[in-house]
């Protein structure tokens, strides 16, 4: 009876506010930015130049509000979404997305089997690694993580982003705890004290971003020294002049996935866009666009050296990395985002 | 006098008034009910001509806020989830807290997680298990996913002996406790965590230190919005009432800067803050040049660029309800202070200030309460530790979908900004501060 | 100005403007040449249409406003460059300007508590000055819980009860009703003659200057245009426009014949011969006056050969007297005021009919 009241009040809210239910033209959602102008550039305008059918695009920054408010009041505005792993795994679960159907992508037999989740497949593979101001430390930059905690040797304000997910593996890293070891170690109450602890010593010269772009825009204006960045949007940086070090030495990676909205009346034409997007040119061409990684297996192995180096799953550039546990996450966030931003604002 | 009756319970209140003065005493009768029968018609137009609004209200202002209440304290995850196992629960409860519940729980629970009516009811149900203890969602998402494929030989064990071959956990009496204490349809969870509080054996008790978060948090949230607000009234009381005195020219110039924040888009507005207060911005730069500073002031990513970028953009609602009352302070009052042998600053605190107090009660109040809601731009320019109330609401509304918790933190602000309106109103005249007087 | 006798000056005059100019723009002034003693305990009104210089007069004594040039002295000493708030005048607004946040009680205990006076003081003062102005129930009410006439009452016990030497008036009966501003100009009148204080009234309504003043100073673009008792000014106006703006007055252009000591003789444009007192003469080649008459002063007669002629044209019906519209030959209008009689009431409009009027009652100024 809760949710009869409450999908009442959302129908007759949309009701008023949105548009009627109608038949509307294929809307994809990204997180914006450099990312999505490379969706853009690559997958989403030979698309549609393809299929002769518009293409919509939205942005949003992530979490899973308006996703349950459109699927509970059955009026899905959205179709295609981008998600990370996380929120992936818990619209999954509460039934915000559709199960994925592999026999609609013609393209499922190329795609790395591990790209496939069930109610998503993998859009691109980031990352987020150690850089810093050559302006300041030329070639002789910080190597690792423990180097970012040195602030005597490398002076100046430190990028990390605001939140708990990866600020407590890399302060883990930095205190010397193998890739392999961080959640076991992560799961426990000691091991998160000792996060905390690590992070205290910096804590002073810790300048907290929240947007891919800030920590880039920060080192080139000088206020930061090391930071912290996505490695796509350090390469986008670099693009425009920058000569901003990527080290990829304990990088954090995982992947963003493609999900489709439950119920969506463009359930068809998600599919043949998604399969589009699997394709190996397709995934080829976003690789040239931004430097994230692709699923796509016959893509990764035609593509020749210069851009498969800069991508974040190159062979040369895994060592040491340490790839995001979801599940640890999905059950951990909320406790230990409350003890971080309590801890942040101590 | 019987058309007097309503469905809309708003409406009948003014209706039974007036019928209740016609049956009093006889003499007057009549003409009680001539005047009555004339006014019907008045009224009845009247009524109709509120209606929309009265609609818009309630369906825009009072439907939300209802909701948010009971968002704040419903808990219907787990009764939808496992219906048959709380009942049974119910009915044959454990002998007391730390034992097991019975074997019947545990068929309940199974047949429970076989016959769930989906996915995403199982899933709701593990995300409210998880505020007990993180952990459990994976414990009941584990256990649902076995249980998605037949059961091999059933009859060879227990209903008990299998959920605990599938996670040790659900033989765990903290387990039980906890879900116990998540399944009512209604709790007082998110209430008191909103409070740093939770229950327990005892009954309410603090949460552990680590966890403690929310008080400080709203502590934190309402001295910005007292000392942003503050700031507006100090730099907004001078301004307006240079407005006042300009001449029409200047008074639309004044009038366009005091407004022009409102009018730039979120990011551009704080970009160009940044752009200003940074270590080599503008105002630091000007400063090093002339030797007032050796090194670049942090104005930026910190507590006074929070300040300094709210009051920039929170000024218009300081400004405006002073300019309006005082426009209407006419300038012989001050002029009539000083005939009486009044030092202008005296006159100043004793006649001017006091007709000007609507405005600042109002206009404070008004700074104060938007403040209070504030959190992107915090964020945006200011260091961790000015992080506000805004910031979790959004943060369990977008991120986590924990709407219950984001309910229970609004229902904190929105009491607050009760309170001190209610003081406000207590201190300046609630009728002064609406500004019908 | 603790030590009267001291500080007044041989003439005895309270206050002095010397030579006061007053220009708000550096280019035009509003005062040109203001030069007025105010004696002790006189009734003086500033009378004017707006714009004439009055109120600006009156801002300058208070200290609201400085002269350009010139001095103003109170007992001999310069108190241009003195505040408004230690001048010690009181003073009464148009709007009265009560404060809306005090009450009645709180208004008048606002001067004396600016003065330093002790609580018992303050209150015994305050109940006396209600006790004057007769307000006894309404200590505790906010002005606006007060009518027009109570507020006034108020405002003039405000600028009193902390016994000023001088009480400036800005226009303070405008905003009555008629009746009301009868009754108030003669409490005003009273109480200036029971407490002795010296009164600086600025007023446009020429009716209330009359009746209430010792004297009455008419401002005309920033000059005094004439001073003196109210008989003096409206039986003898020293120039055409204090004749035309005190009380009401034909003016007859016309130009002169002759003079006869202090009468004159001046053929008017109207085609007849009259005689009036010439007041000022035309310099110089120029013949050119101006015959002024009041329309109480001249007699309707039959045609005979004392009187002049005109044809009624009008007559306007005002219960206890008649207005009567003549036209003059040159097409002119002649207002003749006359008690409501039955040999008035035979006449016909179109009719023609003799006037005339005492030559001592005419007044003849040279055109300006």
């Amino acid at each position: 009876m809760h949710s009869h009241s409450t999908r009442l009040a959302l129908v007759l809210t949309l009701a008023l506010t949105g548009p009627l239910a109608q038949a509307r033209d294929l809307t994809v959602v990204g997180f914006g930015g450099a990312t999505q102008e490379a969706f853009d550039k690559a997958w989403f305008k030979p698309f549609a130049a393809q299929s002769a059918k518009p293409v919509v695009q939205d942005s949003y920054g992530g979490g899973l509000a308006k996703q349950k408010a459109m699927v509970e009041s059955g009026n899905p505005t959205w179709d295609l979404v981008q998600m990370d792993q996380n929120e992936m795994e818990l619209a999954c679960e509460q039934g915000l997305l559709e199960d994925l159907d592999h026999k609609q992508l013609k393209n499922a037999p190329e795609v790395n089997p591990e790209a496939f989740s069930e109610c998503g497949v993998g859009a691109f593979v980031w990352s987020e690694v150690m850089t810093y101001d050559p302006k300041k430390f030329g070639a002789d930059g910080p190597k690792s993580w423990a180097d970012f905690w040195n602030v005597q040797k490398w002076p100046g304000k430190r990028g990390l982003r605001k939140q708990a997910r990866m600020t407590l593996e890399i302060a883990l890293m930095a205190d010397g705890v193998a890739p392999a070891d961080v959640y076991k170690l992560l799961a426990t109450p000691a091991g998160q004290n000792r996060a905390f602890a690590k992070l205290d010593q910096i804590k002073p010269y810790i300048q907290w971003w929240e947007t891919g772009a800030q920590p880039l825009e920060w080192l080139a204006a000088g206020n930061i020294a090391v930071s912290a960045a996505y490695n796509g949007r350090i390469a986008i940086a670099n693009q425009q002049g920058n000569h901003f070090p990527l080290i990829w030495q304990q990088q954090l990676y995982s992947m963003d996935y493609w999900t489709i909205i439950k119920n969506t009346p463009n359930k068809t034409a998600s599919y043949q866009l998604l399969d589009y997007i699997l394709g190996a040119k397709a995934q080829s061409d976003f690789a040239h666009a931004i430097p994230y990684g692709i699923v796509n297996s016959k893509a990764i192995a035609a593509m020749d050296e210069k851009t498969a180096s800069a991508l974040p799953n190159a062979p040369a550039n895994m060592k040491d990395a340490l790839l995001l546990d979801t599940p640890f996450w999905v059950n951990y966030e909320e406790d230990l985002m409350n003890r971080f931003t309590r801890w942040v604002a101590q | 006098m019987t058309e007097a009756r309503f469905e809309y319970g708003f409406i009948k209140v003014g209706f039974t008034m007036s019928v209740s003065s016609i049956d009093a005493p006889a003499c007057v009768d009549t003409l009680a009910v001539a005047h009555y029968q004339s006014s019907r018609r008045k009224r009845w137009v009247s009524m109709l001509l509120l209606l929309p609004l009265l609609a818009y209200t309630c369906v825009f202002f009072a439907l939300p806020i209802g909701m948010m209440f009971y968002r704040a304290v419903s808990n219907p995850e787990l009764l939808q989830a496992f219906p048959t196992a709380i009942r049974t629960m119910v009915d044959e409860p454990a002998k007391d807290s730390t034992a097991l519940p019975t074997d019947r729980v545990f068929d309940a629970l199974e047949q429970d997680f076989i016959n769930a009516p989906s996915n995403a009811v199982i899933g709701e149900a593990a995300r409210r298990l998880n505020y007990e203890n993180s952990g459990y969602r994976f414990l009941v998402m584990n256990t649902a996913r076995t249980y998605r494929t037949p059961l091999a030989n059933p009859e060879s064990q227990s209903a008990r002996e299998r959920l605990a071959a599938i996670d040790e956990r659900w033989i765990s009496p903290q387990v039980w406790e906890d879900f116990r204490r998540a399944s009512p349809a209604y709790t007082p969870y998110y209430l008191l965590a909103a409070l740093d509080l939770k229950q327990t054996d005892q009954g309410v008790a603090p949460v552990e230190e680590s966890q403690r978060v929310y008080l400080d948090l709203t502590f934190k949230t309402l001295k910005i919005a007292l000392i942003v607000s503050l700031l507006c009234l100090l730099l907004g009381f001078p301004f307006a009432a240079l407005m006042v005195k300009a001449s029409p020219a200047l008074q639309v110039l004044l009038f366009l800067a005091v407004m022009l924040p409102f009018w730039t888009s979120l990011l551009a507005r704080t970009t160009a803050w940044i752009v200003v207060l940074q270590d080599k911005g503008i105002v630091n730069t000007l400063l090093l040049r002339f030797g007032l500073i050796d090194h670049p002031l942090p104005m930026i990513f910190n507590l006074s660029g929070v300040y300094i970028v709210m009051v920039h953009i929170l000024l218009p609602f300081s400004v405006l309800p002073l300019y309006n009352v005082m426009k209407n302070i006419p300038p012989h009052f001050m002029r009539a202070s000083a005939s009486l042998g009044a030092h202008p600053i005296r006159g100043f605190m004793q006649v001017y200030l006091p007709l000007t107090l609507t405005g600042i009660g109002s206009g404070t109040l008004l700074t104060f309460i938007v403040a209070a809601g504030y959190y992107v731009t915090p964020t945006l320019v200011g260091s961790a530790r000015e992080q506000m109330l805004g910031y979790f609401i959004a943060f369990y509304t977008n991120t986590t979908v924990n709407w219950g918790m984001a309910s229970a933190l609004g229902l904190v602000l929105i009491s607050c900004v009760m309170v001190i309106y209610l003081l406000a109103a207590r201190l300046v005249g609630i009728r002064q501060i609406a500004g019908l007087r | 100005m603790n030590s009267l006798a001291h500080s007044l000056d041989s003439s005895g005059a309270l206050i002095d403007l010397n030579h006061v100019q007053k220009s708000y723009d550096g280019k035009t002034l509003i005062i040109k040449d203001l030069n007025l003693s105010i004696a002790q305990g006189e009734f003086l009104t500033l009378l004017g249409a707006s714009g004439s210089g009055k109120t600006t007069t009156l801002m300058m004594l208070a200290g609201f406003e400085t002269p350009t040039r010139g001095e103003i002295r109170m007992m001999g000493k310069p108190i241009q460059n003195v505040p408004a708030h230690r001048r010690g005048m009181g003073m009464v607004f148009q709007n009265y300007a009560l404060f809306p946040h005090m009450t009645v009680a709180e208004n008048l205990a606002y001067p004396l508590k600016m003065r330093g006076l002790n609580r018992i003081e303050v209150q015994s003062k305050v109940k006396r000055a209600i006790e004057m102005v007769q307000l006894h129930d309404m200590q505790q009410r906010r002005p606006t819980e007060l009518s027009g006439g109570q507020q006034q009452r108020v405002a003039l016990a405000r600028a009193m009860v902390f016994e000023p030497q001088v009480i400036l008036m800005d226009e303070p009966l405008g905003a009555l009703d008629k009746n009301l501003r009868e009754h108030m100009q003669y409490e005003i009148k009273q109480l200036h003659r029971r407490l002795g204080v010296t009164v600086v009234y600025v007023t446009h309504d020429q009716g209330e200057a009359l009746t209430m003043s010792d004297r009455v100073a008419v401002f005309h673009q920033g000059d005094i245009a004439q001073i003196g008792d109210p008989v003096s000014l409206y039986e003898h106006p020293e120039n055409a426009y204090v004749a035309t703006f005190i009380g009401e007055n034909n003016v007859l252009r016309g130009s002169l014949v002759a003079r006869h000591g202090h009468e004159v003789e001046v053929a008017l444009d109207a085609g007849f011969e009259a005689r009036g007192m010439g007041v000022t003469m035309p310099i110089g080649a120029s013949k050119k006056v101006e015959l002024l008459i009041r329309p109480e002063n001249i007699r309707l007669s039959p045609i005979n050969q004392n009187s002049y002629q005109a044809t009624l044209a009008d007559r306007v019906y005002l219960g206890d007297h008649l207005r009567i519209h003549l036209k003059l030959d040159n097409d002119d209008t002649l207002i003749v005021k006359t008690a409501n009689d039955e040999a008035i009431k035979g006449l016909n409009n179109g009719q023609r009919i003799g006037f005339s009027w005492r030559p001592e009652d005419a007044r003849v100024f040279a055109q300006g």
